[in-house]
C-alpha cells in the first residue's frame, strides 16, 4: 500500500506518506467519486507519473548505467522538484487523453472492464520495456526532494482543485451522469465529454502525485504500479465516502493509521508492547475484511454523501438549536 | 510450418482452450444468474491448490486430495455466496465487482498468514508429466487430460442445464430474474446451485491447473481469472457458449501470439490480448455471442 510501505518507526515519513495518499486519493475521488465509475487504470497513471520523473530526475551517471535503451539528450537532463511534476502531470493527462477516447465512449460497465484491462496492459509494459523501466529490479538514485511542507501544500492544492471541480458546471455535470446517465443525457448533459473532462483531469493529479511519491521514495519497481495499489487506493475512497473530497481525505488517514498499526505488529511481533503472534498480510487482509462490511453495511462510506463542513455546519447547528430549546424549555416543561 | 508443427499447435489451442473453457463457464454462469463478475473466483482455483498442498504434504494420496480439493472449491463457493453476496444481492454492478476484489484480497491473505507467503511445491502422479508418441506426435498427459476433462465438464454441464428442472431454471433466471421468480423459481437455490456448479468448475480447473504448474501461491488466483474474464468477455458476459467460444478464441490467439511474435516481444501477449477484448467492449460491448435482446452487459 502507497500509504504505509516505507513507514518503518518514523513518524515523519508516515505522515508525508499520508500527504502523498490524500493526493493520489483524491486524484481516484475526481473521476470514480463524481463519475461513479471504478477505474483500476489509474496504477497506470501513477506509473506513468514516476517513470517520467526518473527519467528527468536520476543523475546522468546512474541514468548510464540503469536504462541502457535511454536516448542521449534524456540522458543529460537532470531536473529539480517542480519541473518533473508538471511533466508527470502532462504525461499522464496525454495518456489518459489518447485512451479516453475509446474508454469514455463505453457503458459504465464495459468501461470499468476495460480499466482493468489498461491496468494489465500498463503493468506489462511497465514490467517488459526493461531498457526504460528495469523492470521489477526496479529504478533506483531519484533525489528526495519532497518534503513535508511541499507535500503537505501539493496535497491542500488538490484539495482545493478537487473541490472546485465537484462544484464547477462540468463537476455537477458528471454528478448528474452518475445519478442516471440517461436522464442527464436527456437533459442536455454530454455524457461521454464531461467523463472525458473528469477522466483526464483524474489522471493528470494522478500522474503529479506519481512523481511527488516518486520524489520522496527514491525509488521504485514495476510490481508497485498494480492491482494491489489501486485496489488500496480505492479502499481509502470507498472507507471514506467516494462521492465528497474530505471523505477521500478521512479514508486515507483511516486506512493509512490502521495499515500502520497493524504493519507493526505484522513486521515486529509486538502491538503497544504486548507480544503477539506474527501474521503476514494481516494489514491488506483487516482493510479488505472493513471494505466488505462498509459495502455492505454502510455503501456510501464514512462521511455518507456529506462534505465534512457540511457534517461540522449540521452539529453547530443543531446544538444551537438544542441550547436555544434549553433556554425556552423550563416554562415548556411545566407546562407539559 | 509443416503438418507436424501445425497439429502440435492444434493440440496446444485444444488443451489451453479446454482450460479456458472451464475457467470462463464458471465466471459466466455467476455471471449469468447475479450480474457479478466474481473475481474471487480465481482464489477458489487457489483453494484447491492449497487444499491439495496441505493434504499431500500430510502424507495423504494425490488422488484424496485432489477429490478434496474439489470438495473444498465448492463449499468455498457457497461460503461466498451466502456471506460475501447475498447481503450484497441488489447492490449495483461496482459494488459487486469491488465487493469480489476485497474478497479475493481476504483469500489471498488469509494463504500468506496461515500457509506460507511463498511459492510452494506440490507433486503430482509422474505420469502427467510424462507424453504419449501418437504417429509423429508427441502428446502430454497433462493435455490428454485437460481436454477430456473439459469435453466432459461442457458435455456435462449443456445435458444438465438442457434436460433437468434445475438446470432449466438457471438459464431461466439467466435470462429474466425477475420474470423467473414470478414462475416459481426460488432466487436463493439457483443463485447458490450456480455457486456450486462454479466452484466445481473452479475446482477441476485448479486441479488442472495445479498440476500444470506444480507449485502454488497466494495470488497465483490472479492469472486463471485474467483469462477467464478475458474469454468471457470475448464470448459475451453470462452466455454459455459463449464462454466456451471465447475460451478457445483466447487459447487460439495466445499459442498463435506464441509461434508467430518474436521473443522479444513474448512478454506482450496478454496486452495484445487485452487490447483485443478493449476493442470488442468497444464495438460488442456484450460480447461476440451476445443475444440480440442482452441488456446486461
Amino acid at each position: 500500500m502507497y500509504g504505509a510501505i516505507f513507514a518503518q518507526g518514523s513518524t515523519l515519513r508516515l505522515v508525508v506518506n499520508y500527504f502523498i495518499t490524500c493526493i493520489l486519493v483524491i486524484s481516484l475521488q475526481i473521476f470514480v467519486g463524481n463519475s461513479g465509475i471504478v477505474s483500476w487504470g489509474h496504477a497506470a497513471f501513477v506509473g506513468v507519473g514516476a517513470y517520467v520523473t526518473a527519467w528527468l530526475t536520476v543523475p546522468t551517471v546512474i541514468k548510464e548505467d540503469i536504462f541502457p535503451a535511454m536516448p542521449a539528450w534524456l540522458l543529460e537532463i537532470e531536473l529539480g522538484f517542480l519541473l518533473p511534476i508538471v511533466i508527470a502531470a502532462i504525461a499522464a493527462a496525454l495518456a489518459a487523453a489518447i485512451i479516453g477516447l475509446v474508454v469514455c465512449r463505453m457503458k459504465e460497465t464495459a468501461m470499468a472492464m476495460s480499466t482493468l484491462a489498461l491496468l494489465v496492459i500498463a503493468h506489462s509494459i511497465f514490467n517488459n520495456w526493461s531498457g526504460m523501466t528495469r523492470g521489477s529490479e526496479g529504478v533506483y538514485g531519484l533525489p528526495q526532494n519532497t518534503n513535508l511542507w511541499k507535500a503537505a501544500a501539493f496535497a491542500a492544492a488538490c484539495v482545493v482543485l478537487a473541490i472546485a471541480f465537484k462544484q464547477s458546471r462540468i463537476g455537477l455535470q458528471v454528478r448528474s451522469s452518475r445519478e442516471d446517465a440517461l436522464a442527464a443525457g436527456a437533459a442536455g448533459v454530454n455524457v461521454v465529454r464531461v467523463r472525458y473532462v473528469a477522466w483526464v483531469l483524474s489522471a493528470a493529479v494522478s500522474g503529479m502525485g506519481g512523481s511527488i511519491w516518486a520524489q520522496y521514495n527514491l525509488g521504485f519497481a514495476s510490481p508497485q504500479f498494480y492491482y494491489a495499489q489501486v485496489f488500496a487506493l480505492l479502499a481509502m475512497l470507498v472507507v471514506g465516502g467516494m462521492s465528497n473530497v474530505s471523505g477521500a481525505v478521512i479514508g486515507a488517514g483511516a486506512v493509512t493509521l490502521v495499515s500502520e498499526v497493524l504493519r507493526r505488529v505484522e513486521n515486529e511481533g509486538s502491538l503497544f508492547g504486548l507480544q503477539v503472534p506474527r501474521i503476514s498480510g494481516l494489514a491488506q487482509m483487516v482493510v479488505a475484511v472493513v471494505i466488505l462490511l462498509i459495502l455492505i453495511y454502510r455503501p456510501s462510506g464514512i462521511l455518507g454523501w456529506r462534505e465534512l463542513d457540511d457534517w461540522v455546519h449540521r452539529w453547530l447547528t443543531r446544538r444551537r438549536l438544542k441550547r436555544a430549546a434549553q433556554r425556552s424549555s423550563p416554562q415548556l416543561s411545566e407546562d407539559g | 510450418m509443416t503438418v507436424t508443427e501445425i497439429a502440435q499447435q492444434m493440440v496446444n489451442v485444444l488443451s489451453l482452450g479446454s482450460m479456458y473453457a472451464m475457467l470462463a463457464l464458471g465466471l459466466a454462469l455467476v455471471f449469468g444468474v447475479m450480474g457479478l463478475v466474481n473475481f474471487a473466483y480465481g482464489e477458489l482455483l487457489a483453494i484447491t491448490g492449497y487444499t491439495m498442498y496441505l493434504m499431500t504434504t500430510n502424507g495423504m494420496p494425490w488422488w484424496a486430495a485432489v477429490l478434496c480439493g474439489i470438495g473444498v472449491a465448492v463449499l468455498a463457493s457457497l461460503l461466498m455466496e451466502r456471506f460475501a453476496f447475498r447481503p450484497l444481492r441488489n447492490a449495483t454492478f461496482l459494488t459487486l465487482l469491488f465487493s469480489s476484489f476485497a474478497l479475493a484480497t481476504v483469500i489471498q491473505n488469509l494463504f500468506r498468514a496461515f500457509v506460507s507467503p511463498r511459492t510452494k511445491g506440490v507433486e503430482g502422479p509422474e505420469i502427467l508429466g510424462t507424453a504419449v508418441q501418437v504417429g509423429s506426435l508427441t502428446v502430454g498427459w497433462m493435455s490428454i487430460v485437460t481436454i477430456i476433462a473439459g469435453a466432459v465438464s461442457v458435455v456435462a454441464l449443456t445435458m444438465f442445464m438442457r434436460g433437468s428442472i434445475a438446470g432449466i431454471s438457471m438459464r431461466a433466471a439467466a435470462a429474466d430474474f425477475s420474470t423467473a421468480r414470478l414462475m416459481g423459481i426460488r432466487a436463493n437455490r439457483v443463485i447458490a446451485l450456480a455457486f456450486v456448479i462454479s466452484g466445481l468448475l473452479a475446482g477441476i480447473a485448479g486441479v488442472l491447473w495445479v498440476s500444470r504448474t506444480g507449485a502454488v501461491s497466494p495470488a497465483m488466483g490472479f492469472t486463471p481469472i485474467l483469462k477467464a474474464f478475458i474469454a468471457t468477455v470475448i464470448g459475451g458476459l453470462g452466455s454459455l457458449p459463449g464462454a466456451v467460444l471465447g475460451g478457445f478464441v483466447l487459447a487460439a490467439s495466445e499459442v498463435l501470439f506464441i509461434a508467430t511474435l518474436p521473443a522479444a516481444a513474448q512478454p506482450f501477449s496478454d496486452p495484445l490480448a487485452l487490447l483485443l477484448v478493449i476493442g470488442i467492449l468497444y464495438f460488442k460491448p456484450n460480447g461476440l455471442l451476445a443475444p440480440a435482446s442482452s441488456e446486461r452487459a
